[in-house]
């Protein structure tokens, strides 16, 4: 057998080089997103509960009678529209009368809100002549258009006119 | 080769470069979008509960509707969940399932699982297919099981009919009847068995009973007054009963001063009719009667009745004897509620007197009346023992009340529960500004009860909150007062001053209400007589009548006379030559009209009136310069004669004009001086005045400056008066002694160091100001032309610019008569005289006066004295007065030369504000206060100077317009409140001041300050007749009544259900208690009050559905003058106010609306309540036998009976009473047993094991029904939802 020569072919060492060279920077670049990722994430997720909570306890206390019980404007202090996961009317229509800043006060949120009624085809529901509660300017047509960061929708099932109604809440920054 | 290397190097590192930098800004932007979010547990949870809510009678959905129609689902009250379960373990599993998807069809998006399960086994699920998270919720479900039977026995019992109820017919006395024996129709059903009979009665001699008018026992009272005794008839006597309509008759053993102060006869007893009573319907109307006692003695009968629904028509019957020809000549009165609607004065034989509808209607409000209890009168008038005097000086209060945020605290005492929604612990504390309503709009209701008195609301906290003008509109007020609530931030703090101030513009804003002839008032006015009375007009009408011809009197505005602020100056003159701003506020003759229109003197050279140049202070050109150079040196000029100020007609006399002198450095060493005249014409008249003894007084206004404020040398004003012949120099001499003097008196002057300034002035260009007022009557001895001269002077020692001015202004010459008298005289009109209860003449005089109204001589002051508001206040007698038009003459005695009229005539009215406070004041009311800020705090009053600022304007208040003051210190006010509000009333009289911590408290307080205000004189009035001596008897007959035709609210108890009537216990205190069975029908409530011989004042009752307490009868809605008003021994309470479970009543009793004592312990509730005499179907169990019945009734009697009545087996159940409880037995598998027990826990109202309603085998019959596929209460069975994505 003849003896073999072994050739270094010097361009290919050097591509490796290069290769090694980006691949490490690569991964460190990746590393650093990563971290960076983790970290920004802590922060929202620490956000998004904080609104996913406050979504939670809003549309819990409007499907409650509210306090006190046959609560007015005056005297609120949670709003509660529903007996019994039923819809009642008048307290809805008191909910109205309620300035909005004043409500988000009374709701204990820094969030803006929408809240309105739908069917099970998502068609409107209005109740005592009002289509839905929230932010001034804000209709549940463009609720789900509004600019921010964060919003959550949340839908909840109540009784209503002897049906089954989906309540649906807007909460975002 | 390395320039390859190199290359590659590059690329590559730009490429991972490149991907870094991508990734960078590419994660975040995606992450930082929006986020739409849902939550997936809601679904569940959601779903669960309103599938465990939503029943299946009540859904509005077509498969449901199928359901009912094609799979015997009943539409009950199941819920859908429950109806999924009993489909599903009915084998209806396809029903189930779509029951499932139909009612939740929409409800979740298209993303999501939605399963229903029982025990684990799919029900429904809509099999989307992606499962990443799962959401499950539970719900236990009764009555269904796998594999268990779903169907049992369920069974009813109704009672058929019955042998015979347990109740009680009443007759009803009071709450007072008397005076003598007393008689009441008693109604007792068909078929009754007496049980027993009993009279609870308040009475204070021993009696003789008589039923039916036979002789039924004597008996003996302890004779103490509100304490119900109670006496037992012999059941012996029992006989003298008949069906239907009984007479009972009490026998008095006493002198005939006795009564019945409230109470009843009672007869218990058993019947088989279980009709309502003898109330008769037709056509949904009821009529029903109140029947008047017997009274055989006086007639004197306070009571009430009680109408149960809308009033239609009411018909009065009155059967009496009242003599008026011997002892008694009184009227005979009959009022229902306050409305009197029977007067007899004249009778002397028996009466028998129909009040028809017709009157009737138009008479009574209808409406107000309806579903009252209300009270009746009917005796005779004014011969009870102390009479009541209501109502004296009518007037105008101002109420402020503080709303500043103290005013929320829960600490006042309301343990007598007059507040409705109590709050703290233990449940007998108020809140202050609840309390601060109620005493409120109490005091309005107490101060309007009186017509003709006016309120008015003032609020505050940090500012004025809220304002009422005056007003007698007492529902205006009271909404105005419901309003009031404590306020928030900023406006918490407390302005006490606030609210004093805004109650002084309420009371001043109206000050002539109810004046025929308010102050200020035009007036005519005659002057010519002296010394004696104006003679007769001719007609022979003297100058006091009616029809006195008076066109040639003069007219003019009070008040007359010389004070100051007089509108119409008569029996004086002024002259008035010119006026220094500003204007003087009262209209006088000037310089142009008047008595000096003969002009003035002034005069300059050359003069050209005679005599003028006899003024001798005029310039004199010729005396005083070489160089003729007047116009630079000396002048007069008018304040806007900057040019032509030496002209002697430059003189102007209109408003805001003065003249001046200026005296300026001639450059000689000579005094330097000018002056101006003025001609007064002293008429004959003017003399005549002068010389009977009158004044004439002079006086003028100066005023001097140094031009350039360094007077060096003398100046001096002065001034001459008298007839040009004999001129008297006017003040005194001022200058002796000083560095510049002369002869001659001066008005001013500043003589002594003229280097250092005016003297009086104290620097350097200061302005001196001065009035000057003399007495010159001596200076006047004949009539003609008089002469005065005013001028300045200056001291030769004047260089070039310097000099001063003098200036004069309101140049007065006043005469006035020292003696003679005026006369006045005023028509008016006026109407409606019959509102008034009292008119009252108010004279300002100086000196004494006579008035006289319609030629009656109605004061004749005596005294001499000066003038003020108001010198007299006289009462006029009403019948002096005439409606339409009426007269007043005055004759005004003058005895000096100082005198003033003026003259009101309307209703005395006081004025008052109660100032009332929680806390320390600590704002203020300016910056601008007006006038009322006497304290100089406007526009600097501070925080620490508010209190002195409350005080301040009370006192103001009270000294300028005769306000009264009280203050209210409310609940626990501080001692810095305390010691504000103590200072407040002080202004007033110190004991205005008032202080509570508990409601009562303040009540009396408020009815005080009524009560001192308007000087009612609340006597304490008792109803009882002091019958002494002999006196002819009057006889009211019992067949006498009230009968009204209404609509009732309900048409008596419903099919299968029977009224029986339970007394509570006696309440035993002040506050009594009863109880109400659960589900118990209550369909009659009323409540006893033995209030003797005083009123049953406030009724009011609270419970669990209330909350509160609430008043169920307030007789001060009738009215305040309570001897007018009938007493009720009944009180209806409405039956929707009695609520199962604990109910609480508070009684209370007093001779008038502020009295609240505390009403009999042994007062009583008297319930009606509709027994059921079925019950509904029992609950599921396997066997429906039957069982042997031994039962217990609440008259003690038992029987044996058999359910059903074809039972035949050997079951023994038991209800009877054991040691007092219930003692049952029965098995408790058996829907039939079950059924009757049901039954007769219902007929058992007090659960005592002893049934109300006695009934026989046949009459007791038990219906027994089996339904199919009815579930049993297995279970719980767990049924499941889930969701997921």
């Amino acid at each position: 057998m003849a003896g073999y020569t072994l050739i270094r072919k010097r361009r290919g060492q050097i591509w490796s080089l290069d290769m090694m060279m980006a691949v490490v920077m690569f991964m460190l670049a990746l590393f650093m997103v990563y971290q960076y990722l983790i970290n920004s994430e802590r922060t929202n997720v620490s956000d998004i509960e904080e609104l996913a909570r406050d979504s939670q306890v809003i549309s819990s206390q409007l499907l409650s009678e509210g306090l006190p019980k046959g609560w007015n404007s005056t005297d609120v202090k949670m709003i509660g529209v529903a007996k019994d996961f039923r819809i009642n009317e008048t307290c809805w229509e008191r909910f109205s009368n309620i300035s909005y800043d004043r409500s988000r006060s009374v709701f204990n949120t820094r969030y803006h809100y929408y809240v309105y009624f739908t069917d099970n085809e998502d068609n409107l529901i209005t109740i005592g002549g009002i289509d839905g509660i929230g932010k001034p300017g804000v209709v549940s047509a463009n609720v789900s258009e509004v600019q921010t960061k964060r919003i959550i929708k949340v839908d909840r099932l109540a009784i209503y006119d002897s049906k089954i109604i989906k309540m649906v809440l807007f909460l975002w920054e | 080769m390395g320039m390859k290397k190199g290359y590659l190097f590059t690329t590559d590192s730009l490429i991972a470069v490149l991907l870094f930098i991508t990734v960078m800004f590419a994660l975040p932007v995606l992450y930082l979008d929006k986020k739409e979010s849902t939550n997936l547990n809601y679904y569940a949870t959601d779903m669960i509960k309103v599938l465990s809510t939503l029943t299946i009678d009540e859904a509005d959905n077509d498969y449901v509707d199928y359901l009912i129609e094609d799979y015997n689902v009943s539409a009950s009250n199941q819920t859908i969940l429950e109806e999924v379960g009993r489909l599903w373990v009915l084998g209806y599993e396809e029903q189930a399932t779509l029951l499932v998807k139909n009612i939740t069809y929409g409800l979740v998006p298209e993303n999501t699982g939605l399963g229903v399960y029982i025990e684990g086994s799919e029900v429904y699920s809509n099999n989307f297919s992606k499962e990443d998270y799962l959401v499950s919720s539970k719900h236990m479900v009764s009555g269904i099981e796998p594999g268990k039977p779903i169907t049992g026995l369920s069974s009813r019992a109704y009672l058929d009919d019955i042998n015979e109820k347990s109740s009680s017919a009443y007759a009803f006395f009071g709450g007072f009847v008397g005076n003598g024996n007393v008689s009441k129709k008693l109604f007792i059903p068909n078929m009754a068995t007496i049980v027993n009979a009993s009279m609870e009665l308040d009475v204070t001699t021993g009696f003789r009973l008589y039923i039916n008018n036979h002789y039924s026992g004597t008996f003996n009272s302890s004779g103490q007054e509100f304490d119900a005794e109670t006496f037992y008839v012999n059941r012996s006597y029992f006989t003298y009963f008949q069906d239907g309509e009984n007479l009972v008759k009490l026998v008095f053993s006493g002198t005939g001063s006795d009564y019945v102060g409230g109470g009843y006869f009672k007869v218990k007893y058993s019947t088989p009719d279980i009709s309502s009573g003898d109330i008769e319907i037709i056509e949904g109307n009821a009529i029903d009667r109140y029947w008047f006692p017997g009274i055989d003695g006086i007639i004197n009968l306070y009571s009430s009745f009680y109408v149960p629904g809308s009033l239609n028509e009411m018909t009065i019957y009155l059967h009496y004897f009242a003599n008026h020809t011997l002892s008694f000549q009184h009227d005979l009165v009959l009022r229902i509620g306050n409305t009197t609607v029977l007067v007899d004065n004249l009778s002397t034989t028996t009466q028998t007197i129909t009040l028809n509808s017709s009157f009737l209607n138009s008479t009574l409000d209808y409406s107000f009346l309806s579903k009252k209890t209300i009270p009746i009168r009917f005796g005779f008038e004014n011969i009870t023992p102390v009479e009541i005097v209501v109502g004296g000086y009518k007037g105008d209060t101002a109420v402020t009340t503080d709303l500043s945020g103290s005013m929320d605290t829960c600490d006042v005492d309301d343990s007598a529960h007059l507040i409705p929604g109590d709050c703290g612990s233990p449940g007998d504390r108020a809140q202050r500004i609840a309390v601060a309503r109620y005493v409120d709009k109490f005091f309005v209701h107490y101060v309007l009860n009186t017509s003709g008195n006016r309120v008015g609301l003032a609020s505050y906290g940090t500012t004025l909150d809220d304002s009422l003008d005056l007003t007698d509109d007492e529902l205006l007020l009271n909404d105005t007062i419901d309003d009031y609530d404590t306020l928030s931030s900023p406006y918490y703090y407390t302005c006490i001053s606030c609210g004093v101030y805004e109650s002084i513009q309420l009371l001043l804003k109206d000050e002539d209400y109810r004046f025929f002839i308010p102050r200020n008032s035009d007036w005519l006015y005659n002057i010519s007589y002296r010394y004696s009375e104006p003679p007769d007009d001719g007609s022979g009408d003297n100058w006091t009548d009616e029809g006195f011809d008076d066109s040639s009197w003069k007219n003019g505005t009070a008040a007359f006379g010389t004070y100051e602020g007089s509108s119409t100056i008569i029996n004086g003159f002024y002259a008035n030559l010119s006026e220094l701003a500003p204007d003087l506020e009262t209209p006088e003759l000037d310089f142009t009209s008047g008595i000096m229109t003969s002009a003035n003197t002034f005069c300059h050279p050359p003069c050209t009136l005679s005599p003028a140049t006899q003024d001798g202070w005029d310039y004199d050109v010729r005396a005083y310069t070489t160089n003729d150079d007047d116009t630079t040196r000396t002048r007069i000029r008018t304040p806007n004669g900057e040019s032509g100020y030496t002209s002697y007609n430059n003189v102007e006399t209109g408003s805001n004009k003065w003249i001046q002198i200026e005296i300026r450095n001639d450059n000689y060493a000579r005094d330097d001086s000018a002056a101006f005249g003025i001609q007064f014409n002293i008429t004959p008249d003017m003399y005549d005045i002068i010389s009977h003894g009158g004044t004439a007084t002079l006086s003028f206004d100066y005023y001097a400056d140094d031009v350039d404020n360094d007077l060096e040398e003398g100046a001096w004003i002065k001034a001459r008066f008298g007839d040009g012949t004999t001129m008297n120099y006017l003040g005194s001499n001022l200058d002796s002694g000083d560095t510049y003097n002369d002869a001659t008196a001066e008005i001013w002057c500043s003589t002594d160091y003229p280097s250092s300034g005016f003297e009086e002035g104290g620097s350097y260009g200061d302005g001196i100001t001065g009035t000057y007022s003399l007495n010159v009557s001596q200076y006047i001895t004949h009539k003609g032309y008089y002469y005065l001269d005013l001028g300045a002077k200056g001291s030769g020692d004047y260089y070039s610019s310097e000099g001063f001015i003098a200036s004069f202004d309101n140049i007065l010459l006043t005469m006035y008569n020292e003696t003679g008298n005026v006369y006045f005289r005023k028509r008016f009109s006026l109407e409606n005289l019959s509102n008034y209860t009292s008119v009252s003449l108010f004279v300002y005089s100086d000196d004494m006066a006579d008035v006289y109204i319609n030629d009656v001589l109605i004061d004749n002051d005596s005294s001499q004295h000066d003038a003020y508001y108001w010198n007299r206040e006289v009462a006029v007698p009403l019948q002096y007065l005439n409606e339409g038009e009426n007269e007043i003459a005055v004759k005004l005695y003058n005895n000096d030369s100082v005198f003033g009229f003026d003259l009101a005539l309307g209703e005395k009215r006081k004025k008052a504000m109660i100032v009332m406070s929680d806390g320390e004041a600590n704002r203020c009311h300016g910056p601008d206060d007006g006038i009322i800020d006497t304290n100089g705090l406007s526009g600097s009053c501070t925080t620490s100077q508010a209190a002195q600022e409350a005080i301040d304007f009370a006192c103001y208040a009270h000294e300028n317009y005769g306000i009264s003051v009280f203050a209210v210190a409310f609940g626990n006010a501080g001692a810095a409140s305390i010691a504000t509000l103590n200072k407040t009333a002080c202004c007033d009289d110190c004991s205005h001041f008032y202080t509570s911590t508990n409601v009562t408290g303040l009540v009396d307080i408020y009815a005080n300050i009524v009560e001192e205000l308007h000087k009612i004189n609340v006597e304490k009035v008792i109803q009882a007749y002091n019958v002494t001596g002999n006196y002819s008897k009057n006889i009211l007959y019992p067949d006498s009544y009230i009968m009204f035709n209404y609509t009732p609210g309900s048409l008596g108890p419903a099919f299968g259900k029977v009224p029986i009537s339970i007394e509570s216990a006696r309440f035993g205190g002040p506050k009594g208690n009863f109880y109400i069975p659960p589900n118990t029908e209550v369909t009659d409530a009323k409540v006893t009050s033995f209030s003797g011989k005083r009123w049953t004042n406030l009724v009011r009752i609270n419970n669990t559905n209330l909350t509160s307490w609430r008043t169920v009868f307030n007789l001060s809605e009738f009215s305040g003058r309570y001897p007018d008003l009938g007493d009720p021994y009944i009180v209806q309470v409405p039956a929707g106010m009695v609520s199962s479970g604990n109910n609480s009543v508070i009684i209370n009793i007093g001779d008038n609306m502020t009295s609240l004592g505390n009403g009999s312990s042994d007062d009583r509730a008297i319930i009606t309540v509709n027994l059921d005499l079925q019950a509904n179907y029992s609950s599921i169990y396997p066997e429906a036998e039957g069982c042997r019945w031994y039962v217990e009734f609440e008259d003690g009697s038992n029987t044996t009976i058999k359910v059903p009545s074809g039972y035949s087996g050997s079951n023994s159940c038991y209800y009877m009473n054991y040691k007092g409880s219930l003692n049952v037995s029965f098995s408790s598998n058996d829907s039939i047993d079950w059924a009757v027990y049901n039954l007769f826990r219902k007929l058992d109202i007090d659960d005592n094991g002893r049934l109300y309603v006695n009934f026989g085998q046949g009459e007791f019959n038990i219906n027994t029904i089996f339904i199919k596929d009815i579930p049993y209460l297995w279970g719980p069975t767990l049924i499941e939802v889930r969701t997921w994505q």
